[in-house]
């Protein structure tokens, strides 16, 4: 069981690296440390601002800690299927999952020693704490996110499912003895807890019985969680293809009127707005353009830049044309191709449209009525061109 | 004559899977496809739904071919596929609406039908879900309402009574009963000899691509020479025969 979470280990940090990729690509990691140093030095600002001990310095700290000590999940990396072929070894699973248990404290701890060391120059202007209590308050920290997951475990096998709140009032009254009275007394009171918590534990899982279900729902729900963090900068097959109802845009949808000619109309706009893969494409670039054009002072410089995100996201929305290629039932309506090649310029054209008008909406801001004009002109004949000639060419030669 | 095959050659490649096919169904027919894994049923099928282009021979429905009115060419025709393929972002009534707006059906009329057929199917109270989720039998059931809303000549359906339950299987029977009464063709292709026996008229009985045999089940069991016996039976002798 060992060398299974070894092997899901390494399958895990394997995908990881290939996402990481994307997230942290050039254009994000200038964006990132643009904004890190910004706040770096407003915080320095406010600390010059500040001036002896402050009343509200500790309270403020305790829920500084009690959100950090929220960051971070017990990582069981158990899969569908193991509900089923893992079944005969239950006796064995608990090495996996305390290994698993071990491997997940990393990752808050690493937080923890960030977020901490950042509250350090805080921490020496507006309370009486010295730099070493920060390190008694990190072990603190990280003690209570282990015996966080030892409960997590606990509550695996069916004991003390309702663990949240005792566990962050116990938390609360721990930081707090660490901030009020001093830091090495919390630090012995988690001693205990964990001595506690170890010669206890054993007994209570005794004649337990693991949950297959819940921790595997568990997981997949940590898992969605972090895929759809990775989905905000780059497509994640687990999560594209995936449909959602999206009851409220039907009123939108409704206003489409059909006919035979617009069946395919039908389809698209269904798919694209139920879908997550298209939307989200879109969502992004547009984004993206609206940010980069509210930065961009000079008129037709916005202009070019707008454009080449029309062009950007018409582009990528092309491979949508085929989002039914597959579908044998597609091929056999009474319906025209042209109707077909129709339909899917419309939506292009309108999905462009609506980008150039909120792109056209940011420009108003900060620019002359007159600036605005040819910036929507520009903007416009794009759209114009890409659906209306560019587009057309790029389908035809399907046949 | 609702549909005409004749000298069909066709197939994937340059290699035809498909020799030189022979047959007619006559409207008011239901016609049982029958043959091996692999021995050219769906072929067949591909090739007259129209995904597939004959390499030789014509394929007509009602006097049209595909390539001649495209348009009245499909609309003569609905298809059950084996596996059914659905929208996974569109509902049940979606998939209704969708296949309205596709055949260009009147829109009252069809929804009395697919309300009829949805009811008989027990689809009735799930108008507004998503199909792709159902189960296997119950996407079949979806792909059978959206196939018999619309009015056609010929109906094709692909290995109709797997995965269905017993209920189903009856009520489809009796759809397509209702439909033939109507006037249309109806090709069924299937392993389930026994159902197909009962309910076929004639039977086409293809083997490595080739009509081996076909007609009814008097004219079947005189060309094999057979005085008593089912359709199993002469199945069965038939590829004993090919066998030797």
């Amino acid at each position: 069981m060992k060398q299974l979470w070894q092997q899901r280990v390494q399958q895990h940090h394997k995908e990881m690296l290939k996402y990481s990729r994307y997230v942290f690509n050039e254009f994000f990691m200038i964006a990132i440390f643009i904004f890190i140093g910004a706040l770096a030095y407003s915080y320095s600002n406010v600390l010059d601002t500040l001036t002896g001990q402050l009343w509200w310095a500790k309270p403020l700290i305790l829920v500084i800690l009690l959100v950090l000590l929220s960051f971070g999940h017990w990582a069981t990396l158990l899969q569908d299927a193991d509900t089923l072929f893992l079944l005969p070894k239950e006796p064995q699973l608990m090495s996996y999952l305390l290994a698993a248990r071990r491997y997940s404290l990393w990752l808050p701890a690493a937080a923890f020693a960030l977020g901490l060391g950042a509250l350090l120059p805080f921490q020496a202007v507006a309370t009486n704490l010295v730099p070493i209590d920060g390190l008694a308050i990190f072990v603190v920290m990280v003690a209570l996110k282990d015996s966080q997951f030892w409960l997590q475990l606990l509550a695996s096998y069916q004991r003390f499912q309702r663990w949240q709140v005792p566990f962050y009032l116990i938390a609360a009254s721990v930081l707090a003895l660490s901030l009020w009275l001093t830091p090495l007394a919390g630090v012995l009171a988690m001693v205990i807890i964990e001595i506690g918590l170890r010669w206890a534990i054993p007994r209570w899982l005794a004649t337990a019985i693991f949950q297959w279900r819940a921790a595997v729902k568990n997981e997949n729900s940590r898992m969605l969680q972090l895929y759809r963090l990775i989905n905000l900068f780059t497509d994640v097959p687990q999560l594209s293809g995936k449909v959602h109802r999206r009851a409220y845009l039907d009123p939108l949808l409704r206003l489409f009127k059909g006919s035979q000619q617009r069946t395919f109309g039908y389809l698209y706009l269904r798919e694209f707005f139920r879908g997550t893969e298209y939307l989200g494409l879109y969502l992004r670039l547009l984004v993206l353009g609206a940010v980069i054009i509210w930065f961009i002072p000079l008129w037709w410089v916005a202009a070019i830049a707008g454009a080449i995100f029309l062009y950007l996201v018409g582009f990528q929305l092309l491979p949508f044309y085929q989002v039914f290629n597959e579908n044998l039932l597609a091929h056999l309506y009474p319906v025209p191709q042209v109707s077909r090649i129709r339909s899917f310029q419309h939506l292009v054209q309108g999905l462009l449209l609506v980008q150039a008008l909120i792109f056209a909406l940011v420009m108003l801001v900060n620019h002359s009525l007159v600036q605005w004009l040819l910036f929507t002109l520009v903007e416009l004949a794009a759209v114009f061109l890409l659906t209306l000639v560019y587009f057309p060419r790029r389908l035809q030669p399907e046949k | 004559m609702s549909l005409e095959v004749e000298h069909l050659t066709g197939g994937y490649s340059h290699v035809p899977v498909l020799k030189d096919l022979n047959f007619t169904i006559p409207e008011q027919t239901v016609v049982g496809l029958i043959g091996l894994n692999g021995a050219g049923k769906s072929t067949t099928i591909k090739h007259i739904i129209g995904i597939l282009t004959p390499q030789k021979g014509t394929i007509k429905l009602n006097g049209v071919t595909l390539s001649g009115e495209p348009e009245t060419y499909r609309k003569s025709l609905a298809f059950v596929p084996e596996t059914p393929v659905l929208y996974p972002a569109l509902t049940l009534r979606e998939h209704i609406e969708l296949t309205i707006m596709a055949y260009d059906l009147d829109t009252k009329k069809a929804w009395q039908q697919a309300g009829d057929l949805l009811t008989r199917f027990r689809l009735d109270k799930r108008l507004d879900w998503f199909p792709a989720n159902f189960s296997k039998g119950m996407q079949q059931k979806v792909m059978i309402v959206c196939a018999f809303i619309v009015p056609a000549a010929l109906y094709i359906i692909d290995e109709p009574f797997t995965g269905l339950d017993p209920l189903a299987i009856r009520d489809l029977l009796q759809v397509i009963e209702q439909q033939k009464a109507r006037g249309a063709a109806v090709l069924m292709s299937t392993h389930v000899l026994a159902t197909a026996q009962q309910y076929a008229d004639s039977f086409i009985l293809l083997s490595d691509g080739e009509i081996r045999a076909q007609g009814t089940l008097t004219e079947l069991k005189q060309q094999f020479g057979m005085g008593a016996g089912n359709l199993d039976d002469i199945y069965f002798k038939m590829i004993d025969e090919v066998a030797q």
